[in-house]
């Protein structure tokens, strides 16, 4: 499969570009540079789509090495030990390139970007490796790596994760953090033994935060008994009522058919069926995403051009009725005004939303951590803070992760809500402009409006050209910059008082009993200062956000109110034009304007040709 | 010192002190029992995650393919291999009734148990009595994998290793199994700790790091990428407060090692010789090793047969240690593969690290019987003995030792890392031999050991009474003077 294909019927990217090209050169040939620059929007998101396939796992299971041989060269280190220690970017580039993206220093203002810095690339092992980088002391947010591999061209962008190291950890809650921004989640565990609870655990949530999941299942080459094992795999997924497919890959084989050109020792590494998965249900799935959402822009701005081609032909044909028509433009030209303005209801909606949705997420993330606080004063009551703090610390900070992440979901399923509020207010208003237009499909101008902002979370294949759209607006991954955050506030260590620990007399009972009250009140004080600065940098970037997502929607039904109310303008002036001309002249002008018309016509039948699901709605 | 009873004496004294005083209740028989539990053998349970190849392992140390082993989840009842007069199996159910002895036969060398219909959940263990010199000094108890999908399972193995709080854990050490560590590893190594003795934690468990030979997915270095990652863990400080040390271990190849055959030997020969091409070839995948034809007059069922039995690593690395020329007959290489799976070094971890400290440990689980008596039924006298416990607890200079050993484990107490690395050796953390303590070699003479022990005495000496030495550092000197004296003592 080439990547200019697509499956489900629609048009491929290279076919969608090329109608828009043309719309673009119609729409600046008509002066209306405003919907050119929409195109030209369009074309960008057409010819350099992204799609994030997230690589995810308990650590040392191959993820590494499975990247590797899937883009056929050395990118991951690969170690015996575990290895990969920051979240990694491939996406494609013509020559190597590699992005190092250093967490911002602990006195600069939370919320600040990770700051960027080009690296050659035989150096990012020294920074994204366990061994080079412990504990990651060099405080790297991210690693984008540019690599010429042919998988990626078509947009791909394979993230490799750092094992999670246990599921139920920090890490992996902000692993399940990212998963909704994600494309595709693939799930990588080795042949070496069946699933465990937390593995199949974290399964079932991935299913239900991203739509397109699947399992690679690792190391076949070395485990004689892979075959039961897939089969209990199978088993367990079904049992749970998890449908994802499970793939059975082998690195090794791979890379030794590649070096061999052997086909046979090819197919049995399964990397063909792998590669197909990615290219069919990850890239293909979600190009044509992204050729339905230029597809909606295109018919958009072609029935805009339409209108008043429509406008002023009806004007010359009928001068009697053109006085009707002026009038009825006229109010439609007021309409749209209105829209555009501060008080239409749209904008209202917009701006009240998000201030209580602000309030809301606030109000929830100090509810959670007061919670928490609460929680944790408990388990150091209940225990002495000298034994149980190296438990405590973890317990705390998952705790606090799983918090994040739900305030987070709460943040993100509102602000689509809100969003979608919006967007139906103004199609209602809208379509009432587009009704006295007299165009043939009104819904069309505003059809695309819905498709961009109707947000599907919850799986589903539903997740629309929106969540496209809206993902560029959280800078990336935020998730994993909360995590950044969240590892470098180190807990500060309660066990100073240690006097008597070596001591099991009674005479020193008393004094224990002192001691133990001093570390409560120690620990009770660091594990509040932790909630402290966690709610602050959390709110911080929750504030951040909705911001971006209030200004981004704004932004976008601005442009649109505009367009329309040019639209209108420009219909209005060429039908009182029409009235105001001479009759030798109208019949002259006639025949150019229905042979624009019909040239525009031409167009949109085009257009509608790129997407087959659209030609049952058109009626025209 | 020399006048003073031993522990393991003053415990027994109190134990049977106690046994009177509960004369009559059904404590008095419980109590009886750990009495006679003291006398028995160290009792060693392996546990770990899911597939982390607990039952492997125990067929490695025992010697004999006993417990069951599959692809799939297998063992899923705690089971004990003891040492026997005969072959015995006998199933203990869960509410207390009489044990009962049930038949068993053996499958391919792995006794296979016929429950007769109970339900694994009224079973509270199996206990098989094996006539082998592996068992006699120790007892190893096979348990259900941590995290099993399965939650009984995995409830059963906790509840096993990790009983609530008025009960005793069944077992004296624990030999902890993991492929990597993870966040259910360490969890699970906190709860297997329990609350009063919290303080003598490092002494009971060694982690293994096991399936070492997957960690180099079948590279004939494998061994040595594992070694390294040992050391690593045991460089960190959440895995040193839990337990003594880390060693890899590559189960299947100690397994297969020690219970080598002469007609295996003669397969891995016959591909050891073969053209190099065809070799490697075979040696490309588990599949292709097993069906891909080749001139090696092995049958796929004889090749399966070889694969299941030492892994394509085990394979692999015999087949490289033949054709080198390295070793010979079968049991050269069946004593190279057992030396290489890094068996032989557990073995010397267990006499040194448990079996030397049996009697620390025995008394520790028998006063943690006595403690949950005291505190679950209180009588008249339990004041009487809970003061004694504590006399005991308290004045007994072997669990100072280990009180220190988990203090300086747990960075409480402060000190450079020369010096900590100087105190544990001390106390024994690498070997309990006076040589190993002094960081002598094992020809050290007698001399030089004293001179060495008067020096450290000396050394602890002026450290404890240093005004600028903390308070932590002088009570962990005096430790050490005491534990040099009595090494000193030893010696004459």
């Amino acid at each position: 499969m080439t990547d200019g294909e697509a499956t489900g019927g629609t048009a491929s990217r290279a076919e969608a570009a090329a109608v828009l090209d043309v719309a673009f050169q119609a729409a600046n040939a008509y002066q209306r540079t405003d919907l050119g620059e929409r195109l030209a929007g369009a074309r960008r998101r057409l010819d350099d789509p992204s799609f994030h396939v997230l690589v995810v796992g308990e650590f040392k299971q191959g993820k590494s090495s499975l990247i590797n041989a899937l883009l056929g060269m050395e990118v991951c280190p690969v170690d015996d030990d575990v290895a990969t220690a920051v979240p990694t970017l491939l996406r494609f580039s013509e020559a190597p390139t590699a992005t190092v993206y250093l967490q911002p220093p602990d006195d600069a203002p939370p919320g600040t970007d990770p700051t960027a810095q080009s690296v050659s690339v035989e150096d990012v092992q020294t920074y994204v490796t366990e061994a080079a980088n412990p504990a990651n002391e060099r405080r790297v947010h991210s690693v984008e790596i540019g690599v010429p591999a042919e998988l990626l061209r078509s947009g791909l962008v394979l993230v490799d994760t750092p094992g999670v190291g246990g599921l139920g950890s920090a890490h992996s809650t902000i692993t399940i953090g990212a998963l909704p921004m994600a494309d595709a989640v693939l799930f990588v565990s080795d042949a070496a033994q069946e699933y465990s609870g937390p593995e199949l655990e974290f399964l079932e949530t991935a299913r239900s935060l991203c739509p397109n999941v699947a399992c690679a299942m690792t190391k076949i080459d070395f485990y004689p008994a892979w075959r039961k094992i897939l089969e209990l795999d199978q088993g367990h997924l079904a049992d749970a009522g998890v449908w994802v497919p499970v793939l059975a890959v082998s690195s090794p084989l791979r890379v030794h058919a590649q070096t061999t050109s052997d086909a046979e020792v090819d197919a049995e590494s399964g990397f063909p069926a792998l590669v197909e998965h990615l290219q069919r249900d990850v890239v293909g799935r979600s190009e044509e995403l992204v050729v339905r959402s230029a597809v909606n822009d295109i018919l958009a701005v072609v029935t805009q051009l339409e209108t008043q081609f429509t406008a002023e032909r009806n004007a010359l044909a009928d001068p009697e009725g053109a006085g009707r028509l002026v009038l009825q433009l006229e109010s439609a030209k007021e309409q749209a005004d209105r829209l555009r303005s501060n008080a239409a209801r749209w904008q209202i909606t917009l701006n009240d939303g998000f201030a209580d949705l602000s309030t809301d997420v606030d109000h929830d993330l100090r509810n959670r951590l007061r919670q928490l606080t609460k929680d944790a004063d408990d388990a150091v009551d209940a225990n002495d803070p000298a034994e149980a703090w190296n438990e405590f610390e973890p317990w705390l900070e998952r705790q606090a992760a799983e918090q994040v992440v739900a305030n987070y979901r709460l943040l993100h399923v509102s602000a689509a809500e809100t969003a979608a509020r919006v967007s139906e207010l103004f199609a209602t208003d809208g379509h009432e402009i587009a009704t006295q237009l007299d165009i043939p499909n009104p819904g069309d101008v505003l059809r695309e409006v819905n498709a961009r902002v109707d947000v599907t979370l919850e799986g589903g294949d539903g997740i629309g050209a929106g969540m496209t759209a809206l993902r560029g607006s959280y800078g990336g991954m935020i998730m994993f910059g909360m995590l950044g955050q969240m590892v470098g506030l180190a807990l500060i260590n309660p066990v100073g008082m240690v006097a008597g620990l070596l001591f099991g007399g009674k005479a020193y009972r008393d004094e224990k009993n002192r001691a133990l009250a001093m570390r409560r009140s120690q620990a009770k004080n660091a594990h509040r200062k932790y909630t402290d600065e966690l709610a602050f940098a959390v709110a911080k970037e929750s504030r951040d956000t909705i911001r971006q997502l209030q200004r981004q929607l704004r932004d976008h039904f601005s442009t649109r109110a505009e367009e329309l109310h040019r639209s209108t303008a420009e219909a209005l002036l060429k039908a009182q034009e029409a009235v105001a001309t001479s009759e030798r002249k109208r019949v002259k002008r006639l025949p150019d304007v229905e042979a624009e018309l019909g040239r525009i016509q031409g167009l949109r039948a085009e257009v509608l040709a790129l997407d087959p699901s659209l030609t049952g709605g058109t009626g025209g | 010192m020399a006048e003073r009873q031993s522990l393991l004496g003053q415990v027994r004294d109190l134990l049977n002190t106690a046994a009177q005083a509960y004369a009559g209740s059904p404590h008095a028989t419980s109590l009886a029992a750990v009495v006679d539990r003291m006398d028995e053998p160290l009792r060693v349970a392996i546990a770990g995650k899911v597939k982390a190849g607990k039952s492997t392992l125990l067929n490695a140390l025992v010697g004999e393919e006993l417990a069951p082993t599959d692809a799939g989840e297998c063992t899923k009842i705690v089971t004990w291999y003891r040492d026997g007069i005969t072959y015995r199996v006998t199933l203990h159910p869960k509410d207390g009734s009489e044990p009962r002895q049930v038949p068993f036969s053996r499958d391919a060398g792995a006794i296979d148990v016929d429950l007769q219909d109970t339900p694994a959940d009224f079973i509270d263990r199996l206990v098989v009595e094996w006539p082998s010199s592996s068992l006699r000094s120790i007892t190893l108890i096979d348990t259900p994998g941590i995290a099993s999908l399965s939650v009984d399972v995995s409830a059963r193995a906790h509840a096993f290793l990790a009983p609530g709080e008025d009960q005793v854990t069944p077992a004296d050490a624990v030999l902890y199994l993991m492929r990597h560590l993870h966040t259910t590893d360490i969890s699970f190594l906190e709860t297997f700790h329990d609350q009063e003795f919290a303080q003598a934690t490092p002494v009971n468990a060694i982690a293994v790091l096991s399936r070492a030979d997957e960690v180099g997915v079948g590279r004939l270095d494998s061994m040595a990428s594992a070694a390294r990652i040992a050391t690593r863990y045991k460089a960190d400080a959440k895995v040193r407060r839990l337990c003594q040390t880390v060693v890899p271990v590559a189960g299947l190849l100690a397994q297969s090692g020690s219970t080598l055959r002469e007609a295996e030997f003669k397969a891995l020969s016959q591909i050891a010789t073969a053209p190099k091409d065809d070799a490697e070839r075979l040696f490309l995948s588990a599949d292709r090793f097993v069906q891909a034809p080749t001139s090696i007059a092995l049958t796929s069922m004889e090749r399966e047969h070889l694969l299941d039995r030492f892994g394509l690593f085990g394979v692999r690395l015999a087949a490289a240690l033949i054709r080198q020329g390295t070793v010979t007959t079968s049991t050269q290489l069946a004593n190279e593969l057992v030396l290489r799976s890094g068996l032989i070094e557990l073995k010397q971890l267990l006499l040194s690290q448990f079996a030397a400290r049996r009697d620390v440990l025995k008394a520790r689980s028998a006063l943690l019987a006595l403690e949950a008596v005291l505190h679950e039924s209180p009588i008249a006298a339990s004041p009487q003995l809970a003061s004694e416990l504590e006399r005991v607890t308290a004045g007994a200079h072997e669990f100072a030792e280990v009180r220190l050993l988990n203090a300086l484990r747990s960075g409480a107490v402060k000190a450079k890392p020369a010096e900590v690395e100087e105190m544990e050796r001390l106390l024994g953390s690498s070997g309990t031999a006076s040589w190993t303590r002094l960081g002598l070699e094992p020809t050290a003479s007698t001399g030089e050991l004293r001179t060495a022990l008067s020096n450290a005495i000396g050394r602890w000496q002026r450290r404890a009474e240093n005004p600028l030495s903390s308070r932590e550092i002088a009570d962990a000197s005096r430790v050490l003077i005491r534990t040099c004296e009595g090494l000193l003592v030893d010696l004459n």
